[in-house]
């Protein structure tokens, strides 16, 4: 059997639109003078709150695929038996926190830029069983991630109560992910992994306005994209394993902007 | 779960009292009807598998309260099979695989009115689930039945029109990320190894009735 992620390795390159984006958007936000544009401009700030379920996706690694016959990560590799004590294993719930700016051009266009921090709080931990006899296997997971995206939208305001922006654009994404097996108790398996990737980024977002600056806000975003296949950074435990950084998922936050302008 | 989230409900009702003597249109209670495919999300267990996938239609209703930007539903819904998963892979242990299920959310999140035309919503919250396997194994004769509980997350976005003063129609998607523990033996070890996936994309369309 082939095992994906080694075919994936041949696949996955360096996202070139993603690196052209991001330096087209930074020329746009820090390069570009006001009075070139000669039209009206507003700038904003914020910060805000959310949650990411499935951070870092399945969590797949070639440990898993080879040794433990899960051919989805962690939601393959848990099993239950009567008579031996499992626990489920669920995927990690990511708590995200983060602060944006952006530029307002002409009051329908927008480019925003963000700095956010995500990182496992719930699941990601459990007992399963393997192998044929079978034996009992403890997992542990966990996944951090600091990202800056970079997106271009368009705003639809209504009246001065409200803003709705549909953003697209990429972002660099920086992550940090464990893996932790021990077989019956005895030994421990674990793996280190680390680096970069431009997902694609998609961003709802709606503004409601408390005064003419301040605003409450709720986005919900998509990224889509994964690093390419990393070596275990762990070595103690005599074991190389391989995964990718998946940054794929959904996210739902809540947070406050404020304008520097009336709108 | 379901005692914080009333918990956190009635903190809310109470922290915005002064909204409420000033809100129209507050208590809402809505019936719609949505669709879904590939329930089940047989891909996700296993990835090289060639399938058919299982779209449900799903019946429910819901129960709203709007306190100034902030809204809590909850509600219930139903997913009726339209067609069963049909595999197409002889190296899949299943030959069929259909999922029933009742699934009761609980989103918080924020309103965006839209003055007299109706609003925007955005929300996130916890869904529990029952679901109710009916499957096939390759190496069997005769068809199974198994049942599955699980929890997860969800989101949802959608607007309200209003059609008529104190009524309106609703579109909305939700998204839902939840699996059940293992519950069907595929692979003839002696430990069940597959789980139920409710995760995937829903669409809605509805009307809700608003009582206050």
């Amino acid at each position: 059997m082939i095992f994906p992620l080694c075919k994936r390795k041949e696949q996955v390159k360096t996202n070139k639109f993603g690196v052209f984006f991001f330096g087209l958007i930074s020329f746009f936000l820090f390069f570009m003078p006001k009075k070139l544009f000669s039209v009206p401009l507003n700038y904003a700030i914020g910060g805000y709150l959310g949650i990411a379920p499935s951070l870092g996706c399945d969590l797949q690694s070639m440990r898993q695929y080879y040794f433990y016959n899960s051919q989805s990560g962690i939601d393959g590799l848990n099993r239950t038996q009567e008579g031996y004590e499992t626990k489920n294993g669920d995927r990690l719930l990511g708590l995200v926190g983060g602060i944006s700016g952006k530029i307002l051009i002409f009051e329908n266009y927008q480019f925003r830029i963000a700095f956010n921090y995500a990182s496992g709080i719930l699941g990601g931990e459990g007992t399963t069983l393997y192998g044929s006899t079978p034996d009992l296997l403890e997992f542990r997971y966990s996944f951090r991630t600091i990202d800056i995206p970079f997106v271009f939208g368009i705003v639809i305001p209504f009246w001065k109560d409200i803003k709705v922006s549909f953003n697209c654009g990429t972002a660099f994404a920086y992550g940090w992910y464990t893996n932790s097996f021990t077989e019956n108790g005895v030994t421990t398996y674990k793996g280190k992994f680390s680096g970069k990737a431009f997902p694609l980024t998609i961003l709802l977002e709606a503004e409601y306005f408390i005064t003419d600056k301040l605003a409450v806000t709720s986005s919900l975003s998509y990224y889509r994209g994964s690093s390419k296949l990393f070596t275990d950074e762990y070595d103690e435990d005599g074991d190389v394993d391989y995964a990718r950084l998946n940054f794929s998922g959904y996210r739902y936050s809540i947070g406050v902007m404020y304008y520097f302008l009336s709108i | 779960m379901w005692k914080r989230t009333l918990l956190v409900m009635v903190v809310l009702v109470f922290a915005f009292p002064e909204v409420l003597l000033f809100a129209q249109e507050f208590i809402g209670i809505g019936l719609h009807g949505g669709l879904q495919n590939d329930t089940g999300n047989l891909s996700n267990q296993y990835r090289t598998i060639e399938y058919e996938p299982q779209n449900s239609a799903l019946v429910g209703f819901s129960f709203k309260i709007n306190m100034h930007f902030i809204f809590v539903r909850t509600g219930c819904d139903v997913a009726f099979v339209l067609n069963k998963s049909q595999i197409e892979d002889s190296t899949s242990q299943i030959e069929s695989y259909s999922l029933r299920y009742v699934d009761v959310p609980g989103f918080v999140g924020f309103r965006f009115p839209l003055r007299e035309v109706g609003e925007f919503y955005m929300g996130t919250g916890v869904v529990y689930y029952i679901g109710d396997v009916k499957y096939k194994l390759i190496t069997s004769e005769s068809s199974s039945e198994t049942l599955a509980f699980a929890r997860g997350w969800s989101f949802v976005t959608g607007i309200e029109f209003r059609i008529i003063p104190f009524a309106r129609l609703y579109m909305e998607w939700q998204y839902h990320d939840s699996r059940s523990e293992a519950v069907i033996n595929t692979e003839g070890n002696t430990y069940n190894d597959h789980h139920i996936d409710f995760s995937g994309h829903r669409i809605f369309l509805g009307a809700m009735y608003y009582i206050i």
